[in-house]
């Protein structure tokens, strides 16, 4: 313990963490009347980074094969230790996420926080469901089972129903006109790296919006 | 004349046992919440067991030929087994010069190592190039006629 307090004092005395600390987190003072609801952005953040961290953990043995991805994630689920957990806590994860992102625009939308200043804080957000939304889903595919397969299929097929372009998007989101090997690494290259960290990137602006104009205070 | 100013009682001093019950009590959480967030990790990043070296290597006696060198994976050794006089003798493949693996030639039943030409005849023995000690002999058992190295 005193080991401990003296390598940060140590790195205190150099970079002076503790009113950096203070101003952010021991001495910020959130105002009274906000209640328990306007943790749930904070957590939408939370349940983001576990996807982060169980989604690295089974990119150690996904293979993004048409003739592997099954083996592989069965073989996380049976065979890797804890992996049945992984796996499980990313997928509900990942549900939990939504729900928490939906929850959260609810409670913005009833209390009317996205009015001036934080007209841009809403647009932001809106964009992260849309990316969280196209996220679970490119991940959804993954573990090429039937109900992913046919969950992709149907999912693909929705820009269809626009006018002159649909055909076209629909052809682009699969690599061709069927869900193949091909959708399967698009799908895996967009969930693991581009999707994420465009999320990232507005994630950042989001929060960097919030702390400029502060936390809505209700009456 | 007496000062008659009131004194205040004495402070009584600060219950430090609660104190110190809580900040236990807050530590413990934060060490029972790492450990079962850091514990299914830890495990995850384990080996799986299907995936660890087999722990024995078995060769049935009709896979070896007598002038073919059977080459298997031991301990994370090469190990080869060669037939002399119809009698399986096994060796670990690193030369004793630098450690190269050397190869079987079954024409002139002899290991040739291919980095700096030391060569060993079929007892492992040592008959040319810059190594003066025999290619380490590998242990194995011979039961119903199954070689195992173990």
């Amino acid at each position: 313990m005193r080991l401990f307090r003296s390598i940060y004092q140590g790195l205190d005395d150099r970079y002076q963490f503790t009113p950096l600390l203070e101003k952010n987190l021991t001495k910020k003072w959130v105002p009274r009347t906000l209640g328990w609801a306007a943790c749930l952005g904070g957590l939408s953040a939370f349940v983001f980074l576990i996807q982060v961290f169980t989604g690295a953990l089974l990119l150690i043995y996904y293979k993004p094969d048409p003739a592997r991805a099954w083996d592989s994630v069965t073989f996380i689920k049976s065979n890797v230790p804890m992996g049945w957990l992984i796996q499980r806590v990313h997928a509900v994860g990942a549900n939990m996420m939504i729900a928490l992102v939906i929850m959260h625009m609810c409670r913005i939308a009833y209390y009317r926080i996205y009015r001036p200043p934080r007209e841009l804080h809403w647009i932001s957000g809106i964009c992260l469901l849309g990316l969280t939304t196209f996220t679970a889903f490119t991940g959804y595919l993954l573990p090429w089972t039937n109900l992913s397969y046919w969950g992709a299929s149907v999912g693909t097929e929705i820009p269809g129903a626009m006018p002159v372009v649909g055909e076209q998007i629909v052809t682009w989101a699969r690599r061709g006109p069927a869900i193949s090997g091909e959708t399967l690494g698009f799908f895996f290259a967009m969930h693991v790296w581009v999707l994420p960290a465009i999320l990232v990137a507005l994630m950042g602006l989001h929060f960097a919006m919030i702390r400029r104009t502060g936390i809505s205070k209700p009456l | 004349m007496s000062d008659t100013t009131p004194q205040p009682p004495p402070t009584p001093p600060i219950d430090d046992g609660r104190r110190r019950l809580c900040k236990l009590a807050v530590g413990g959480m934060a060490v029972v919440s790492a450990g079962t967030v850091g514990y299914p990790i830890i495990t995850f990043l384990k080996l799986p067991k299907s995936m660890r070296p087999e722990e024995s290597v078995e060769i049935p006696l009709e896979e070896l030929s007598a002038d073919a060198a059977k080459w298997e994976e031991h301990a994370g050794r090469q190990i080869a087994i060669i037939l002399v006089d119809g009698e399986p003798l096994a060796f670990d493949g690193a030369c004793p010069h630098l450690g190269c693996v050397v190869l079987w030639d079954g024409a002139t039943r002899t290991f040739k190592c291919p980095c700096h030409g030391a060569a060993f005849n079929d007892q492992g023995e040592p008959i040319a190039g810059p190594v003066n000690s025999p290619l380490r002999r590998v242990k194995f058992t011979v039961q119903d006629g199954v070689l195992k190295l173990t």
